[in-house]
C-alpha cells in the first residue's frame, strides 16, 4: 500500500509507533498512553477514532479494581499499514538523498 | 524551508516514539535491579563489616517485597503485554520455590550458609528467565554470573562469601541505574 495520509499525520505516526514498540498483542492504558505520548485527552481521543475506524488499533473498555479502563491495541492490519508507511518514508528519503548527491555532482 | 516534508523527521518521530515503548519492561528491570542490588550490597556488605545486624535481613527483605509488587503492579496496570505476562508467571513460579525454600530452611534451621546459597541460585535461575523473556542478554549473563560467583565462593571461598555477593549487589545497582536513566 505504501505511503499512507492517515499514518502520515505526525501524532498519528507516533501513537502507532508506540504501540508497534510495546510488541504484538500488547495492551497500552488509554491514561498512560496519554502520559507518554505527551497529548491531551481530547486529542488522543480523537486521533484514536479516526485510527479506530481504519481498523488499524483496537479499543477495549472495561473496569480494574471497580475503575474505568480503556485499553489500546495495535491490530494486524495497523502494523502492515506502519510497516508499508515506513517502508515509502526510507524510500523518499534515499530518493531524497540521491537528488541532493545528483545536484552536487552537477 | 520551514514546513517542508522531511522523511527522515518524519522516521525519526517513529523510532523514537518505539524506542519510548520498548524501554517500558527495560528500565522496570532497572529499578528492581537497583532495589534489590541496594539489598544486597547493604545486608551482605554491611552484614560482613558488621554494621548490618542479620535480623535487619527480614524487614528489609519484606519492604523490598512490598515495593517489588507495587512496581510490578503499576506496570500491570498500564500496559498488558505478552512479555510481561510471561515475566508474571515466571516471578510466580520463582516466589513459590523461594517459599518452599525459605519453608524448609525455617524447619531445619536458616543459620547455615546453604541457605544463602540456595536463595541465590533461585535468584539467579529468576535473573536467566527474565532476561530471556526480555530479549535483555545482559540481565541473563547477570543472573549467570551471579549463579557463578555463588557458587564458587560457597565451595571455594566461603570467607569471601558475603563480600563476593555485596560485590554482585553493587553490580545489580550500576546496571539498574543504567537501565532507569
Amino acid at each position: 500500500m505504501g505511503f499512507n495520509e492517515l499514518i502520515h499525520q505526525p501524532t498519528r505516526l507516533r501513537i502507532m509507533a508506540y504501540l508497534t514498540g510495546l510488541g504484538t498483542g500488547s495492551q497500552v492504558e488509554f491514561g498512560t498512553l496519554q502520559r507518554e505520548l505527551e497529548l491531551t485527552e481530547g486529542n488522543l481521543s480523537r486521533h484514536l477514532t479516526r485510527l479506530e475506524e481504519a481498523g488499524y488499533v483496537r479499543i477495549e473498555k472495561g473496569y480494574e479494581k471497580k475503575r474505568p479502563r480503556t485499553w489500546v491495541q495495535l491490530t494486524g492490519a495497523g502494523r502492515d499499514a506502519l510497516e508499508d508507511h515506513l517502508a515509502a518514508l526510507e524510500e523518499l528519503a534515499r530518493q531524497a538523498q540521491r537528488s541532493a548527491n545528483e545536484r552536487r555532482e552537477a | 524551508m520551514a514546513g517542508e516534508f522531511q522523511p527522515e523527521d518524519a522516521l525519526r518521530t517513529a523510532d523514537t516514539a518505539r524506542k519510548k515503548a520498548e524501554r517500558v519492561l527495560y528500565a522496570f528491570a532497572g529499578r528492581l535491579l537497583v532495589l534489590w542490588g541496594a539489598v544486597y550490597l547493604v545486608m551482605y556488605g554491611g552484614g560482613a563489616l558488621g554494621w548490618a545486624p542479620p535480623w535487619l535481613w527480614l524487614p528489609l527483605d519484606a519492604a523490598a517485597f512490598l515495593l517489588s509488587f507495587w512496581l510490578g503492579s503499576r506496570v500491570g496496570e498500564a500496559f498488558r503485554t505478552e512479555v510481561g505476562c510471561a515475566l508474571r508467571r515466571t516471578w510466580i513460579g520463582f516466589g513459590g520455590m523461594m517459599a518452599l525454600t525459605v519453608l524448609a530452611f525455617a524447619l531445619r534451621g536458616t543459620a547455615g550458609s546453604l541457605f544463602s546459597f540456595a536463595i541465590n541460585q533461585l535468584v539467579a535461575f529468576a535473573l536467566v528467565q527474565s532476561g530471556g523473556q526480555l530479549g535483555q542478554r545482559g540481565l541473563a549473563r547477570g543472573g549467570w554470573m551471579l549463579a557463578g560467583v555463588n557458587t564458587l565462593a560457597f565451595a571455594l571461598a566461603p570467607v569471601a562469601y558475603a563480600y563476593a555477593l555485596a560485590g554482585m549487589g553493587a553490580l545489580a545497582v550500576a546496571a539498574g541505574l543504567g537501565r532507569v536513566r
